[in-house]
Formats: C-alpha cells, structure tokens, sequence
C-alpha cells in the first residue's frame, strides 16, 4: 500500500462514502476504530521536509498499556485497551465500545533518526513523530557560476 | 500485519487547501451505558477532544453531547496518508427516563472518553391512599 494523498485529488468518486464511513462500521458491527484499510488503529501520516508524525484514535487507554518501538525501517505499535471496571451490580444497558490488544506495523519509507522518535499520549490521541535522518531530508545543492 | 509505506508524488498547492477549507465531518461517538441501583453511567469514545471542547446539553427529557478538535493538522505538515477524516467531530443524542435527576448529573474527560454519571432521583416512599366511607 503507498502512501499517498489519492483522497486529496481534485477530484474523488469516494470521498462521501468514506466521511460515512464511520457510521456504517458502527451500523454494520465492525469496529468504529477501524479506518479503510481495516487495520486498527487507524492511522493517519503527515509528513514535513524533516519528520514524519502518525496520528491515531486510541481512546481510554493507559499510556503504560501502549508500546511503540522503531526497529531501523519499521515501527511497530503494541497495546490493549482493558475494559472499564463496571461498578457492582452494574448492568449494561449498550456495549458498543471495544477492548482487547491490537498490533500494527509499518514499514518506513525513509531512514529515522531511532533516537529521537518521540510519542505522545493526549485527549486519547497518540502521535508518534520520526524525525528523518539527515539523508533523508531535502538538500538544496548550490550552483556555482563557471 | 504490515504497510509498506512510500512517498509518491506530491499534489499540487491547491488540493491542500481544498482538503483544509472541508467541514468537519459528524461522527457519532461509540457509548456504554450501565445501571446500577443508584444511577446510570455513560461512557462515550470522543478521542481528540478535551474538556473544553466537550459540550452537555440538557433539554427536557433529550441528552445531547457534543465535541469537536482544536487542532486536527499539525503545524507545518502536510496530510500524505488518510485512514480516518482528520477533521471531525462528534454529536450524540440520548434520551433519559423520567428517573434521572438532572440536577445531579456530573461529567469527566479524561483521555479522550467522556464520563457522565446520572443518578436517579432518590425513591419516593411508597404512599397509602386511604379511601374513606362517605
């Protein structure tokens, strides 16, 4: 699967659908954490000259529970979402949130500086930002007159 | 389980406002509600969103819970990859029984995940009506 920005095209036979999708996943039972690809999480990527930066859903979940890990061109995302202590004799009367433990990897397109790759848990969103190593970023080559 | 991600061409300055100019798109946030004797406990997915930017709104019987992001896009990154409508917010109604006490009703955010306590109005003693020889 590329990486590319085909939903941004001038123009998109799909692009109503896929806003309504979420609310067909959750109609239809699957997961509403699931993006188009039917990976979970689902995950979007923006990219600058130096970094890259991920973004994905993953509420309610304790940053202990997360585990993110670059092994030189691939990132790998570990974690488990554990279902909310119902208080004693609690009955439920809808269950439409999930839990349970979910695995993602994703192949790198260019080299990342490991060591400065930094995650970050808020509002239930987790970004993980790969700063790119320095080959990997734009050079401007200076013309000399001659 | 692996993507296989690579760069591709980038478009042109113009998609990317286009895509930036876009309403957010409404979802509807993923609930449990639990009972217990005492009062009724909802829990909504709204992840993105924090407790400034969620709204409770009360209405007669009708709850309507509202949230929406600040800041979908990073800034200075360029969106090359899409799984999800990063600009989005979220809207759900409910509608209570005549047993919840609207004045009690208390609400926490915390990680993305709105939590609504709504305890029911305390049970009226049962009450004997005597019926009386004319």
């Amino acid at each position: 699967m590329f990486w590319r920005r085909s939903r941004q095209s001038t123009w998109n036979p799909w692009s109503d659908l896929w806003d309504l999708q979420d609310e067909f996943s959750r109609a239809f039972g699957a997961s509403p954490w699931q993006g188009l690809s039917g990976e979970f999480p689902a995950v979007n990527v923006y990219e600058s000259d130096d970094a890259l930066e991920l973004s994905m859903k993953l509420p309610g979940i304790n940053p202990k529970d997360l585990d993110v890990t670059v092994n030189q061109d691939t990132l790998t995302l570990k974690g488990s979402r554990e279902v909310d202590k119902a208080p004693e004799g609690a009955e439920y009367l809808r269950q439409e949130r999930g839990a349970g433990s979910f695995v993602r990897s994703f192949a790198l397109p260019f080299p990342v500086n490991t060591g400065e790759v930094a995650a970050r848990y808020q509002d239930g969103i987790l970004t993980v930002r790969l700063p790119k190593a320095e080959s990997a970023q734009p050079r401007k080559i200076a013309i000399k007159a001659g | 389980m692996s993507t296989e991600v690579r760069t591709v061409n980038k478009d042109n300055e113009a998609n990317v406002q286009r895509v930036e100019r876009r309403e957010a798109v409404v979802l509807s946030p993923a609930v449990d509600i639990l009972e217990t004797e005492k009062d009724v406990l909802l829990l909504a997915d709204m992840p993105g969103v924090n407790e400034k930017n969620v709204d409770i709104d009360l209405h007669g019987n009708s709850l309507t819970i509202k949230g929406h992001r600040e800041t979908p896009v990073p800034a200075g990154m360029e969106l090359i990859r899409t799984e999800y409508q990063p600009d989005y917010r979220y809207e759900r109604q409910f509608t209570m029984g005549d047993t919840i006490d609207r004045e009690k009703i208390t609400a926490v955010m915390k990680d993305g995940v709105l939590r609504l306590t709504l305890p029911k109005i305390k049970e009226l003693a049962p009450r004997r009506i005597e019926v009386k020889a004319c």
